[in-house]
Protein backbone atom coordinates (compact mmCIF):
# COMPACT_ATOMS: atom_id res chain seq x y z
CA UNK A 1 0.00 0.00 0.00
CA UNK A 2 1.42 3.41 -1.00
CA UNK A 3 2.17 5.86 1.71
CA UNK A 4 -0.60 8.26 0.46
CA UNK A 5 -3.16 5.47 0.76
CA UNK A 6 -1.86 4.54 4.12
CA UNK A 7 -2.32 8.16 5.43
CA UNK A 8 -5.57 8.85 3.88
CA UNK A 9 -7.26 5.73 5.69
CA UNK A 10 -5.51 6.44 8.77
CA UNK A 11 -7.21 9.99 8.56
CA UNK A 12 -10.82 8.60 7.63
CA UNK A 13 -9.82 5.79 10.52
CA UNK A 14 -9.26 8.87 12.71
CA UNK A 15 -12.72 10.67 11.67
CA UNK A 16 -14.64 7.65 12.57
CA UNK A 17 -13.17 7.14 15.90
CA UNK A 18 -13.26 10.54 16.94
CA UNK A 19 -17.23 10.73 16.24
CA UNK A 20 -17.79 7.00 17.59
CA UNK A 21 -16.25 8.37 20.89
CA UNK A 22 -18.60 11.73 20.53
CA UNK A 23 -21.48 9.43 20.06
CA UNK A 24 -25.00 11.87 19.68
CA UNK A 25 -23.08 15.02 21.57
CA UNK A 26 -20.74 15.14 17.89
CA UNK A 27 -20.66 18.97 17.62
CA UNK A 28 -21.54 20.57 14.12
CA UNK A 29 -17.93 22.55 13.56
CA UNK A 30 -16.41 18.71 13.88
CA UNK A 31 -19.23 17.51 11.36
CA UNK A 32 -18.79 20.58 9.01
CA UNK A 33 -15.04 19.72 9.19
CA UNK A 34 -14.91 16.40 8.59
CA UNK A 35 -17.66 17.12 5.40
CA UNK A 36 -14.67 19.52 4.48
CA UNK A 37 -12.56 16.61 4.49
CA UNK A 38 -14.68 14.55 2.10
CA UNK A 39 -15.52 17.17 -0.36
CA UNK A 40 -11.95 17.56 -0.98
CA UNK A 41 -11.03 14.44 -2.65
CA UNK A 42 -12.80 11.52 -4.45
CA UNK A 43 -10.14 9.30 -2.53
CA UNK A 44 -11.02 10.58 1.29
CA UNK A 45 -14.64 9.84 0.26
CA UNK A 46 -14.02 6.10 -0.79
CA UNK A 47 -11.89 5.51 1.44
CA UNK A 48 -14.07 7.02 4.30
CA UNK A 49 -17.12 5.29 2.93
CA UNK A 50 -15.44 2.11 2.76
CA UNK A 51 -14.06 2.13 6.30
CA UNK A 52 -17.49 3.68 8.10
CA UNK A 53 -19.24 0.73 6.61
CA UNK A 54 -17.31 -1.79 7.68
CA UNK A 55 -17.37 0.03 11.35
CA UNK A 56 -21.55 -0.17 10.69
CA UNK A 57 -21.60 -3.60 9.85
CA UNK A 58 -19.56 -4.33 13.04
CA UNK A 59 -23.12 -3.44 15.20
CA UNK A 60 -24.39 -7.27 14.09
CA UNK A 61 -21.58 -8.20 16.21
CA UNK A 62 -24.09 -7.31 19.16
CA UNK A 63 -26.10 -10.44 18.74
CA UNK A 64 -23.41 -12.32 19.74
CA UNK A 65 -23.65 -11.01 23.67
CA UNK A 66 -25.78 -13.10 25.99
CA UNK A 67 -25.99 -16.01 23.02
CA UNK A 68 -23.47 -18.82 24.12
CA UNK A 69 -21.37 -18.32 20.75
CA UNK A 70 -24.77 -19.16 18.51
CA UNK A 71 -22.31 -19.42 15.37
CA UNK A 72 -19.17 -21.08 16.92
CA UNK A 73 -16.68 -21.24 14.31
CA UNK A 74 -14.67 -24.06 16.51
CA UNK A 75 -16.79 -27.55 16.19
CA UNK A 76 -18.43 -28.22 19.52
CA UNK A 77 -16.75 -31.77 20.83
CA UNK A 78 -18.83 -34.58 20.65
CA UNK A 79 -22.13 -34.86 23.27
CA UNK A 80 -22.05 -37.42 25.70
CA UNK A 81 -25.34 -39.00 24.49
CA UNK A 82 -23.58 -39.74 21.27
CA UNK A 83 -20.66 -40.86 22.62
CA UNK A 84 -22.82 -43.28 25.02
CA UNK A 85 -24.56 -44.21 21.43
CA UNK A 86 -21.17 -45.62 19.85
CA UNK A 87 -20.15 -47.00 22.62
CA UNK A 88 -23.87 -48.90 23.38
CA UNK A 89 -23.94 -50.22 19.78
CA UNK A 90 -26.91 -50.74 17.31
CA UNK A 91 -28.31 -52.80 19.14
CA UNK A 92 -29.96 -50.10 21.12
CA UNK A 93 -29.87 -47.39 18.89
CA UNK A 94 -34.01 -47.02 19.95
CA UNK A 95 -32.77 -46.22 23.03
CA UNK A 96 -29.81 -43.79 21.80
CA UNK A 97 -32.70 -41.94 19.79
CA UNK A 98 -34.60 -41.73 22.88
CA UNK A 99 -31.32 -40.45 24.39
CA UNK A 100 -30.87 -38.02 21.81
CA UNK A 101 -34.43 -36.43 21.60
CA UNK A 102 -34.33 -35.86 25.45
CA UNK A 103 -30.84 -34.12 24.94
CA UNK A 104 -32.43 -31.88 22.46
CA UNK A 105 -35.46 -30.63 24.39
CA UNK A 106 -33.05 -29.74 27.20
CA UNK A 107 -30.00 -28.50 25.18
CA UNK A 108 -31.85 -26.64 22.39
CA UNK A 109 -33.31 -23.65 24.27
CA UNK A 110 -29.78 -22.99 25.83
CA UNK A 111 -28.33 -23.01 22.17
CA UNK A 112 -28.47 -19.10 20.29
CA UNK A 113 -30.97 -17.88 22.92
CA UNK A 114 -30.88 -14.20 22.82
CA UNK A 115 -32.77 -12.29 25.19
CA UNK A 116 -31.80 -8.45 24.99
CA UNK A 117 -32.83 -4.93 25.47
CA UNK A 118 -31.64 -2.14 22.78
CA UNK A 119 -32.62 1.54 22.99
CA UNK A 120 -31.61 4.96 20.46
CA UNK A 121 -30.90 8.27 22.05
CA UNK A 122 -32.61 10.59 19.55
CA UNK A 123 -31.47 11.05 16.27
CA UNK A 124 -29.58 7.85 16.64
CA UNK A 125 -29.60 4.70 14.45
CA UNK A 126 -28.95 1.17 15.47
CA UNK A 127 -28.36 -2.02 13.15
CA UNK A 128 -29.28 -5.19 15.85
CA UNK A 129 -28.79 -8.95 14.50
CA UNK A 130 -30.77 -11.57 16.19
CA UNK A 131 -29.19 -14.81 16.81
CA UNK A 132 -31.77 -16.47 14.60
CA UNK A 133 -30.34 -14.37 11.49
CA UNK A 134 -32.92 -12.07 11.85
CA UNK A 135 -32.42 -7.98 11.52
CA UNK A 136 -33.19 -5.01 12.98
CA UNK A 137 -32.75 -1.72 12.35
CA UNK A 138 -33.66 0.59 15.31
CA UNK A 139 -35.00 4.15 14.42
CA UNK A 140 -34.54 7.23 16.49
CA UNK A 141 -35.34 7.46 20.10
CA UNK A 142 -37.13 3.47 20.24
CA UNK A 143 -36.66 0.70 22.66
CA UNK A 144 -37.39 -2.62 22.16
CA UNK A 145 -36.88 -5.98 24.00
CA UNK A 146 -36.19 -9.57 22.43
CA UNK A 147 -36.44 -12.88 22.71
CA UNK A 148 -35.00 -15.59 20.58
CA UNK A 149 -35.59 -19.02 21.47
CA UNK A 150 -35.29 -22.42 19.91
CA UNK A 151 -39.49 -22.34 20.35
CA UNK A 152 -40.31 -18.65 19.11
CA UNK A 153 -38.94 -15.17 18.38
CA UNK A 154 -41.01 -12.59 20.36
CA UNK A 155 -39.98 -9.24 19.91
CA UNK A 156 -41.73 -6.33 22.34
CA UNK A 157 -41.96 -2.40 20.57
CA UNK A 158 -41.98 -0.34 23.30
CA UNK A 159 -41.61 2.83 22.02
CA UNK A 160 -40.32 4.33 18.93
CA UNK A 161 -40.19 2.42 15.34
CA UNK A 162 -38.03 -0.59 13.95
CA UNK A 163 -37.45 -1.99 10.74
CA UNK A 164 -37.51 -5.38 10.58
CA UNK A 165 -35.75 -8.09 8.16
CA UNK A 166 -37.03 -11.48 9.19
CA UNK A 167 -35.16 -14.99 8.17
CA UNK A 168 -37.61 -17.17 7.01
CA UNK A 169 -38.30 -19.89 9.53
CA UNK A 170 -41.84 -21.43 9.19
CA UNK A 171 -41.31 -23.77 12.59
CA UNK A 172 -41.14 -20.24 14.16
CA UNK A 173 -43.24 -17.61 13.65
CA UNK A 174 -42.22 -14.22 14.55
CA UNK A 175 -43.97 -11.93 16.79
CA UNK A 176 -43.77 -8.62 17.56
CA UNK A 177 -45.73 -7.19 20.27
CA UNK A 178 -46.50 -3.44 20.32
CA UNK A 179 -48.73 -2.36 23.26
CA UNK A 180 -52.24 -4.34 22.58
CA UNK A 181 -51.32 -4.85 19.02
CA UNK A 182 -49.12 -8.10 17.59
CA UNK A 183 -48.05 -8.76 14.27
CA UNK A 184 -46.93 -11.72 12.95
CA UNK A 185 -44.66 -12.52 10.24
CA UNK A 186 -42.89 -15.85 9.17
CA UNK A 187 -40.23 -14.46 6.92
CA UNK A 188 -40.51 -10.88 5.70
CA UNK A 189 -39.00 -7.15 5.61
CA UNK A 190 -41.55 -4.27 6.95
CA UNK A 191 -41.42 -1.84 9.09
CA UNK A 192 -43.42 -0.51 12.92
CA UNK A 193 -43.97 2.65 14.34
CA UNK A 194 -45.88 2.61 17.57
CA UNK A 195 -47.10 6.28 18.54
CA UNK A 196 -48.95 5.32 22.06
CA UNK A 197 -51.60 3.24 21.08
CA UNK A 198 -51.52 3.30 17.75
CA UNK A 199 -49.70 1.43 15.49
CA UNK A 200 -48.28 2.14 11.66
CA UNK A 201 -46.93 -0.93 9.07
CA UNK A 202 -45.33 -0.83 6.27
CA UNK A 203 -44.74 -4.09 4.18
CA UNK A 204 -41.97 -3.87 1.86
CA UNK A 205 -41.75 -7.38 1.48
CA UNK A 206 -43.73 -10.57 1.78
CA UNK A 207 -46.69 -11.24 4.16
CA UNK A 208 -47.73 -9.23 7.64
CA UNK A 209 -50.55 -10.33 9.96
CA UNK A 210 -51.63 -7.95 12.16
CA UNK A 211 -53.93 -8.42 14.95
CA UNK A 212 -55.31 -5.48 16.84
CA UNK A 213 -56.75 -6.94 20.25
CA UNK A 214 -60.57 -6.29 19.16
CA UNK A 215 -60.65 -6.86 15.64
CA UNK A 216 -60.12 -9.97 13.24
CA UNK A 217 -56.14 -10.10 11.96
CA UNK A 218 -55.66 -7.90 9.16
CA UNK A 219 -53.19 -9.80 6.66
CA UNK A 220 -51.06 -7.06 4.94
CA UNK A 221 -48.57 -8.04 1.59
CA UNK A 222 -45.84 -6.05 -0.16
CA UNK A 223 -46.43 -2.25 -0.14
CA UNK A 224 -49.68 -2.47 2.36
CA UNK A 225 -49.78 -0.37 5.03
CA UNK A 226 -52.09 -0.02 8.10
CA UNK A 227 -52.75 2.18 10.83
CA UNK A 228 -53.74 -0.36 14.04
CA UNK A 229 -55.85 1.01 16.99
CA UNK A 230 -57.03 -0.58 19.60
CA UNK A 231 -60.32 -1.37 17.96
CA UNK A 232 -59.81 -1.73 14.33
CA UNK A 233 -56.77 -2.05 11.84
CA UNK A 234 -57.51 0.40 8.73
CA UNK A 235 -55.26 -0.82 5.39
CA UNK A 236 -54.50 0.97 2.70
CA UNK A 237 -52.30 0.28 -0.56
CA UNK A 238 -49.44 2.47 -1.56
CA UNK A 239 -47.19 2.50 -4.55
CA UNK A 240 -43.99 0.88 -3.73
CA UNK A 241 -42.63 4.70 -3.99
CA UNK A 242 -44.09 5.73 -1.07
CA UNK A 243 -43.30 2.48 1.14
CA UNK A 244 -39.90 3.28 -0.04
CA UNK A 245 -39.85 6.97 1.36
CA UNK A 246 -41.69 5.78 4.64
CA UNK A 247 -38.42 3.81 4.81
CA UNK A 248 -35.96 6.51 4.13
CA UNK A 249 -35.06 7.06 7.64
CA UNK A 250 -32.92 3.78 7.20
CA UNK A 251 -30.50 6.19 5.10
CA UNK A 252 -30.95 9.13 8.08
CA UNK A 253 -33.35 11.34 5.38
CA UNK A 254 -36.63 12.26 5.69
CA UNK A 255 -38.62 12.09 2.12
CA UNK A 256 -41.18 15.03 1.87
CA UNK A 257 -44.36 14.63 -0.36
CA UNK A 258 -46.59 17.63 -0.84
CA UNK A 259 -46.78 17.37 3.25
CA UNK A 260 -47.53 20.16 5.41
CA UNK A 261 -44.80 22.57 7.20
CA UNK A 262 -46.55 21.50 10.53
CA UNK A 263 -46.13 17.56 9.50
CA UNK A 264 -42.56 18.41 8.32
CA UNK A 265 -41.57 20.00 11.19
CA UNK A 266 -42.75 16.97 13.84
CA UNK A 267 -40.97 14.54 11.93
CA UNK A 268 -37.93 16.69 12.09
CA UNK A 269 -38.81 17.10 15.93
CA UNK A 270 -38.49 13.26 16.37
CA UNK A 271 -34.53 13.59 15.60
CA UNK A 272 -33.64 16.64 16.94
CA UNK A 273 -33.13 17.88 20.29
CA UNK A 274 -33.49 21.42 19.23
CA UNK A 275 -37.21 21.51 18.25
CA UNK A 276 -39.02 23.27 14.94
CA UNK A 277 -41.62 25.44 16.04
CA UNK A 278 -43.91 26.47 14.12
CA UNK A 279 -45.90 30.25 15.39
CA UNK A 280 -48.53 30.80 12.81
CA UNK A 281 -51.11 28.91 10.67
CA UNK A 282 -50.21 30.44 7.37
CA UNK A 283 -46.91 29.06 8.04
CA UNK A 284 -47.92 25.97 8.98
CA UNK A 285 -50.52 25.19 6.01
CA UNK A 286 -46.83 25.39 3.21
CA UNK A 287 -46.61 22.64 1.55
CA UNK A 288 -43.39 21.44 1.75
CA UNK A 289 -41.38 18.54 -0.86
CA UNK A 290 -37.94 17.09 -1.35
CA UNK A 291 -35.42 14.73 0.86
CA UNK A 292 -33.43 16.44 4.19
CA UNK A 293 -31.33 15.01 6.61
CA UNK A 294 -33.30 13.90 9.32
CA UNK A 295 -30.24 15.57 11.18
CA UNK A 296 -29.86 19.06 10.13
CA UNK A 297 -33.08 20.87 11.08
CA UNK A 298 -31.27 24.02 10.88
CA UNK A 299 -30.09 23.90 7.54
CA UNK A 300 -34.29 23.00 6.37
CA UNK A 301 -35.05 26.38 8.32
CA UNK A 302 -32.79 28.02 6.04
CA UNK A 303 -34.24 26.41 3.35
CA UNK A 304 -37.23 27.53 4.31
CA UNK A 305 -36.31 31.36 4.71
CA UNK A 306 -34.46 31.10 1.51
CA UNK A 307 -37.17 29.47 -0.11
CA UNK A 308 -40.20 30.96 1.21
CA UNK A 309 -39.11 34.02 2.51
CA UNK A 310 -39.72 32.59 6.47
CA UNK A 311 -38.34 34.28 9.22
CA UNK A 312 -36.23 31.78 11.67
CA UNK A 313 -34.80 32.53 14.71
CA UNK A 314 -32.28 30.01 16.50
CA UNK A 315 -32.01 29.61 19.66
CA UNK A 316 -30.43 27.12 22.22
CA UNK A 317 -33.58 25.73 22.67
CA UNK A 318 -35.70 25.65 19.13
CA UNK A 319 -35.96 26.86 15.84
CA UNK A 320 -38.52 29.45 15.70
CA UNK A 321 -39.99 29.74 12.33
CA UNK A 322 -42.96 32.66 11.11
CA UNK A 323 -44.69 34.16 8.13
CA UNK A 324 -43.07 37.34 7.49
CA UNK A 325 -45.95 39.40 7.91
CA UNK A 326 -46.20 37.99 11.52
CA UNK A 327 -44.89 39.87 14.09
CA UNK B 1 -27.77 12.55 -8.25
CA UNK B 2 -27.36 14.19 -5.20
CA UNK B 3 -23.57 13.64 -3.15
CA UNK B 4 -25.44 11.76 -0.38
CA UNK B 5 -27.56 9.30 -2.77
CA UNK B 6 -24.53 8.69 -4.44
CA UNK B 7 -22.29 7.68 -1.43
CA UNK B 8 -25.79 5.45 -0.13
CA UNK B 9 -25.47 3.90 -3.88
CA UNK B 10 -21.71 2.88 -3.77
CA UNK B 11 -22.15 1.47 -0.18
CA UNK B 12 -25.24 -0.44 -1.05
CA UNK B 13 -24.11 -1.72 -4.82
CA UNK B 14 -20.16 -1.27 -5.03
CA UNK B 15 -18.49 -2.36 -1.61
CA UNK B 16 -20.13 -5.80 -1.62
CA UNK B 17 -18.37 -6.20 -4.87
CA UNK B 18 -15.42 -5.81 -2.98
CA UNK B 19 -14.46 -9.32 -3.09
CA UNK B 20 -15.08 -9.89 -6.30
CA UNK B 21 -12.56 -6.91 -6.86
CA UNK B 22 -9.91 -7.85 -4.87
CA UNK B 23 -10.17 -11.35 -6.82
CA UNK B 24 -10.19 -9.83 -10.36
CA UNK B 25 -7.39 -7.71 -9.14
CA UNK B 26 -4.68 -10.42 -7.70
CA UNK B 27 -4.99 -12.50 -10.74
CA UNK B 28 -4.63 -10.29 -13.24
CA UNK B 29 -1.44 -8.25 -11.52
CA UNK B 30 1.50 -9.42 -10.67
CA UNK B 31 2.66 -6.86 -7.39
CA UNK B 32 0.38 -7.64 -4.20
CA UNK B 33 1.55 -4.84 -2.52
CA UNK B 34 -0.21 -2.64 -4.95
CA UNK B 35 -3.75 -4.27 -4.87
CA UNK B 36 -5.04 -2.07 -2.24
CA UNK B 37 -3.68 1.00 -4.34
CA UNK B 38 -5.71 -0.39 -7.28
CA UNK B 39 -8.81 -0.92 -5.49
CA UNK B 40 -8.92 2.31 -3.91
CA UNK B 41 -8.21 4.18 -7.59
CA UNK B 42 -11.21 2.13 -8.89
CA UNK B 43 -13.06 3.34 -6.07
CA UNK B 44 -12.21 6.95 -7.32
CA UNK B 45 -12.84 6.46 -10.52
CA UNK B 46 -15.95 4.47 -10.44
CA UNK B 47 -17.26 7.36 -7.76
CA UNK B 48 -16.28 9.90 -10.08
CA UNK B 49 -17.55 8.12 -13.45
CA UNK B 50 -20.99 7.85 -11.85
CA UNK B 51 -21.76 11.45 -10.80
CA UNK B 52 -24.30 11.72 -13.64
CA UNK B 53 -26.31 8.55 -13.23
CA UNK B 54 -26.14 4.89 -12.11
CA UNK B 55 -25.15 2.37 -14.70
CA UNK B 56 -27.01 -0.83 -14.61
CA UNK B 57 -24.64 -3.54 -13.43
CA UNK B 58 -22.49 -2.05 -10.59
CA UNK B 59 -20.62 -5.02 -11.19
CA UNK B 60 -20.17 -5.15 -15.05
CA UNK B 61 -19.04 -1.23 -14.39
CA UNK B 62 -16.37 -1.82 -11.52
CA UNK B 63 -14.97 -4.67 -13.18
CA UNK B 64 -14.81 -2.83 -16.92
CA UNK B 65 -13.19 0.13 -14.57
CA UNK B 66 -10.69 -2.17 -12.97
CA UNK B 67 -9.47 -3.58 -16.50
CA UNK B 68 -9.31 -0.04 -17.77
CA UNK B 69 -6.98 0.75 -15.04
CA UNK B 70 -4.82 -1.61 -15.37
CA UNK B 71 -4.53 -1.03 -18.80
CA UNK B 72 -3.67 2.04 -18.12
CA UNK B 73 -1.17 1.20 -15.51
CA UNK B 74 0.37 -1.32 -17.95
CA UNK B 75 0.75 1.36 -20.83
CA UNK B 76 2.11 4.41 -18.32
CA UNK B 77 4.35 1.49 -16.44
CA UNK B 78 8.48 2.54 -17.30
CA UNK B 79 9.35 -0.83 -17.66
CA UNK B 80 7.32 -3.25 -19.44
CA UNK B 81 7.20 -7.08 -18.74
CA UNK B 82 6.20 -8.42 -21.74
CA UNK B 83 4.02 -11.00 -20.05
CA UNK B 84 1.89 -8.28 -18.56
CA UNK B 85 1.09 -7.47 -22.86
CA UNK B 86 0.61 -11.04 -23.42
CA UNK B 87 -2.02 -10.94 -20.42
CA UNK B 88 -3.93 -8.09 -21.74
CA UNK B 89 -6.68 -10.51 -24.17
CA UNK B 90 -6.75 -11.99 -20.44
CA UNK B 91 -8.00 -9.52 -18.62
CA UNK B 92 -12.02 -9.85 -19.55
CA UNK B 93 -13.56 -10.95 -16.39
CA UNK B 94 -14.49 -14.35 -15.95
CA UNK B 95 -17.73 -15.94 -16.07
CA UNK B 96 -16.77 -16.41 -12.36
CA UNK B 97 -16.11 -12.86 -11.65
CA UNK B 98 -19.62 -12.11 -13.88
CA UNK B 99 -22.37 -13.94 -11.81
CA UNK B 100 -23.83 -12.21 -9.21
CA UNK B 101 -22.61 -12.28 -5.78
CA UNK B 102 -24.83 -14.50 -3.64
CA UNK B 103 -26.15 -11.96 -1.02
CA UNK B 104 -24.94 -12.96 2.72
CA UNK B 105 -27.48 -14.34 4.76
CA UNK B 106 -27.31 -12.22 7.81
CA UNK B 107 -26.26 -15.31 9.79
CA UNK B 108 -23.03 -16.04 7.66
CA UNK B 109 -22.56 -12.29 7.90
CA UNK B 110 -22.41 -12.47 11.39
CA UNK B 111 -19.80 -15.20 11.11
CA UNK B 112 -18.45 -13.20 8.67
CA UNK B 113 -17.82 -10.45 11.68
CA UNK B 114 -16.80 -12.69 14.32
CA UNK B 115 -13.89 -14.44 12.16
CA UNK B 116 -12.82 -10.76 11.40
CA UNK B 117 -12.65 -10.18 14.86
CA UNK B 118 -9.91 -13.02 15.49
CA UNK B 119 -7.79 -11.64 13.73
CA UNK B 120 -7.47 -8.36 15.45
CA UNK B 121 -4.51 -7.66 17.68
CA UNK B 122 -5.80 -8.49 21.10
CA UNK B 123 -5.97 -5.39 22.73
CA UNK B 124 -7.64 -3.90 19.62
CA UNK B 125 -10.15 -7.01 19.70
CA UNK B 126 -10.76 -6.44 23.21
CA UNK B 127 -11.43 -2.92 22.55
CA UNK B 128 -13.89 -3.29 19.79
CA UNK B 129 -15.54 -6.38 21.53
CA UNK B 130 -16.69 -4.30 24.37
CA UNK B 131 -17.31 -1.67 21.93
CA UNK B 132 -19.74 -3.21 19.43
CA UNK B 133 -20.51 -6.96 21.35
CA UNK B 134 -21.51 -5.12 25.04
CA UNK B 135 -22.29 -1.99 23.12
CA UNK B 136 -20.02 0.09 25.92
CA UNK B 137 -19.33 3.77 24.77
CA UNK B 138 -15.91 4.60 24.20
CA UNK B 139 -15.73 6.33 27.74
CA UNK B 140 -17.15 3.32 29.64
CA UNK B 141 -14.53 0.96 27.45
CA UNK B 142 -11.84 3.10 29.08
CA UNK B 143 -13.40 2.59 32.48
CA UNK B 144 -13.59 -0.74 32.07
CA UNK B 145 -9.98 -1.76 30.70
CA UNK B 146 -8.69 0.72 32.41
CA UNK B 147 -6.73 3.01 30.20
CA UNK B 148 -7.63 6.85 29.03
CA UNK B 149 -10.10 7.53 26.53
CA UNK B 150 -7.48 8.92 23.78
CA UNK B 151 -6.55 5.55 24.14
CA UNK B 152 -9.34 3.70 23.54
CA UNK B 153 -10.24 6.07 20.74
CA UNK B 154 -6.60 5.23 18.65
CA UNK B 155 -7.39 1.93 19.63
CA UNK B 156 -10.66 2.20 17.38
CA UNK B 157 -9.46 4.17 14.87
CA UNK B 158 -6.50 0.86 14.53
CA UNK B 159 -9.77 -1.74 14.46
CA UNK B 160 -11.76 0.06 11.90
CA UNK B 161 -8.76 -0.11 9.32
CA UNK B 162 -8.25 -4.04 10.49
CA UNK B 163 -11.57 -4.35 10.60
CA UNK B 164 -11.91 -3.51 6.94
CA UNK B 165 -8.86 -5.67 5.81
CA UNK B 166 -10.01 -8.28 7.61
CA UNK B 167 -13.84 -8.46 6.44
CA UNK B 168 -12.12 -8.26 2.94
CA UNK B 169 -9.90 -11.33 3.45
CA UNK B 170 -12.53 -13.11 5.19
CA UNK B 171 -15.00 -12.42 2.50
CA UNK B 172 -12.26 -13.35 -0.26
CA UNK B 173 -12.44 -17.40 1.27
CA UNK B 174 -10.42 -19.76 2.96
CA UNK B 175 -7.05 -19.32 1.43
CA UNK B 176 -6.86 -15.73 1.98
CA UNK B 177 -8.33 -15.77 5.43
CA UNK B 178 -5.37 -18.49 6.20
CA UNK B 179 -2.72 -16.21 4.69
CA UNK B 180 -3.99 -13.03 6.81
CA UNK B 181 -3.68 -15.43 9.85
CA UNK B 182 -0.40 -16.72 8.92
CA UNK B 183 0.46 -12.93 8.55
CA UNK B 184 -1.10 -12.01 11.93
CA UNK B 185 1.11 -14.93 13.31
CA UNK B 186 4.29 -13.56 12.29
CA UNK B 187 3.08 -10.02 13.20
CA UNK B 188 2.79 -11.61 17.01
CA UNK B 189 6.49 -13.14 17.38
CA UNK B 190 7.91 -10.09 15.64
CA UNK B 191 6.08 -7.18 18.52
Amino acid sequence: MSSELTSIEARAAGWIAERDRAGSAWPAERQAALEAWLNAATAHRVAWLRLDQAWRRADRLRALQAAPSPVSSRPSPRPWWQQQRRAIGGALAGLGLLALVLAVQVVAPLRGNDAQSYATARGQREAVALADGSRLTLNTATKLRTAVTAKQREVWLEQGEAFFDIAHDASRPFVVHAGRQTVTVLGTKFSLLREGERLRVAVLEGRVQVQAEQSRPAVLVRDDTAVAEASNVLVSRQTSQQVNAALSWLQGKLVFDQVSLAEAASQFNRYNRKQLVITDAAAARIGIGGVFDANNAEAFARLLHAGFGLQVQVSEEEIRVSSASAS
Amino acid sequence: MTQDELSAWFVDQVLPLEGVLERYLRRNWRDGDEIADLRQEVYARVFDGCAQGQPDSAQAFVLSTARNLLIDRARRAQIVDIETFADMDALAPTIDELSPERHLAARSELRLLQRALELLPARCREVVELRKVEGLSQREVAARMGISEDTVEKQVSKGVRALALALQATGLGGAAWAAAQALQRRGRTTQ
